[in-house]
């Protein structure tokens, strides 16, 4: 073996290195495969994490439900035929105003009473306007005593003064506590000027609220109304034999068929 | 011996060859393990949505069950169920919003007297939401033909060939209002989720049914048992 036909075996290889790799043609095939792939794998994702989100949002929307559900049921749960129930409406919107009877305490005071007048409403949320309005809630604790001011959520009557009201009286405790709604509430609050008077937001994005009742109506179909009424202890074999709340609950940044979330919580009238 | 400089030359331009560049087929087949591992995570994805829908419709059906109970104490009256359990129609209320033509969400309601001529029910509300809004929602009354109480506490029931059974129905014992769920089913042969005693089955069963599921599922997404008095 000499010197020089080893140079040249050694050129040689060095040839067969370079025809190795790939040709420009072969890396754009390899190229547009993995492009088409992508492209495809890419669809595939953006439609998931589209639904991804969707699911999202109504778990979200459900679970914000869920417990709006249970503060309507304990509160209806709790209405006595002593006290009243009233379907009405504050600024425009339906509103529903009841007496609950059980120990119930001020939020900010020491003063308890052993029944509670809850409003709930609807009204424009001041940052985003008409568009998501606040679903409220607000409850006064029934107490006479107001030696050294009167709380923010204390009513200066107790239980013993509301059963023996006519139901004129009873028909101006309502419309007092629905005069007192406001007409817009600013969700989220940041300041504690904001949260102010201890209105409850049960949610910052509903923009339907629709309160229905119905008699019983054994062996028939239930007919709902919303019309304005009252039932107190003056009119009881009237009272309603079941209370609808219904609401929507909004996310205007999904897509349209995904926005509203119906809701409806059906409870039983006192009997 | 010693190996000659060159010779040495020789052996690393046989390492330069192995180092030559992917080919083609080489490419194709790394895209393609690729792909088979893009497939294998997008696929968590479903399985995600799928988890999702089940906690959505929990949290619809206890609302729709509680919505049934209050629906059904307005309109329901003493004497509407003896004391073997029985379906009650609700119609249009029995949707979800109630009294709406929408069916695709709603609950169907048994009942049973505890004690004759007294006004004093169990009632049981199976909340349901359909796959699909041209389907449609029965209850099947069925007669198991073989009851096994299995080593793992769990039942085993036999129907007839043809009986219309789906994972997740919730059986309804006809003789005492017991119920549990079905959690697998082999042609007409259904496992419950526990151990329901064979004297209340002997009686027959209620199951729910969904008509034109391909998944073999059942509509059903919450049950309520209570007890309650009816209208006088």
């Amino acid at each position: 073996m000499t010197g020089l036909s080893t140079t040249s075996r050694y050129e040689n290889r060095a040839g067969r290195q370079r025809r190795g790799g790939m040709t420009l043609i072969e890396l754009m095939v390899a190229v547009g495969v993995m492009a088409v792939m992508i492209a495809g794998f890419g669809t595939i994702l953006s439609q998931s994490q589209r639904l991804v989100v969707a699911a999202q949002a109504k778990m979200r929307a459900d679970s914000a439900a869920a417990g709006i559900e249970q503060v309507i049921r304990r509160d209806l749960l709790r209405v006595s035929q002593n006290g009243f129930i009233s379907v009405g409406a504050a600024g425009g919107s339906p509103a529903l105003v009841l007496l609950t009877v059980g120990v119930s305490e001020s939020l900010i005071g020491k003063r308890s009473g052993s029944a509670s007048i809850v409003v709930y409403g609807l009204c424009d949320n001041s940052i985003t306007g008409a568009t998501g309005k606040v679903f409220f809630r607000k409850a006064w604790v029934l107490n006479d005593d107001v030696s050294g001011g009167k709380e923010i959520d204390q009513w200066d009557k107790d239980m013993g003064q509301i059963q023996v009201m006519s139901q004129g009286e009873m028909e101006s405790i309502k419309a007092s506590a629905i005069s007192q709604a406001p007409a817009s509430l600013k969700f989220p609050a940041e300041k504690i000027a904001e949260i102010g008077d201890l209105w409850q937001v049960l949610a910052g994005n509903c923009t339907s609220l629709s309160i229905e009742y119905a008699s019983a109506s054994p062996g028939g179909a239930l007919a709902w109304s919303s019309a304005a009424k009252t039932w107190t202890r003056h009119n009881q074999n009237n009272w309603p034999a079941a209370i609808k709340v219904k609401f929507v609950l909004t996310d205007p940044s999904l897509p349209a068929e995904f926005q509203n979330r119906p809701y409806e919580v059906i409870c039983p009238g006192p009997r | 011996m010693r190996s000659s400089p060159i010779q040495r030359d020789v052996a690393m331009s046989g390492c330069d060859a192995r180092r030559r560049g992917f080919t083609l087929a080489e490419i194709l087949i790394a895209i393609l393990i690729l792909g088979v591992g893009l497939s294998m995570a997008a696929a968590i994805f479903p399985a995600a949505m799928t988890y999702n829908i089940q906690w959505a419709n929990t949290v619809l059906g206890n609302i729709v069950c509680q919505n049934g109970l209050s629906i059904a104490r307005a309109k329901l009256q003493h004497g509407d169920f003896g004391v073997t359990v029985s379906e009650k129609p609700m119609a249009a209320d029995g949707n979800y919003p109630a009294g709406s033509a929408n069916d695709e969400v709603g609950f169907k309601i048994f009942g049973r007297q505890i004690e004759q001529d007294k006004n004093d029910y169990q009632l049981v509300v199976v909340a349901y939401r359909k796959a699909a809004s041209s389907n449609v929602v029965s209850v099947k009354s069925l007669s198991p033909s073989a009851i096994e109480q299995l080593e793992d506490g769990r039942t085993r029931l036999t129907f007839a060939s043809g009986a219309d059974l789906q994972v997740g129905s919730p059986v309804i014992s006809k003789g005492d209002g017991a119920y549990a769920r079905i959690v697998a089913v082999d042609g007409a042969v259904a496992a419950l989720d526990h151990s329901v005693p064979s004297g209340s089955l002997t009686a027959g069963v209620f199951v729910i049914f969904e008509s034109n599921r391909t998944d073999k599922g059942s509509p059903a997404i919450a049950v309520l048992s209570t007890r309650t008095s009816l209208l006088e």
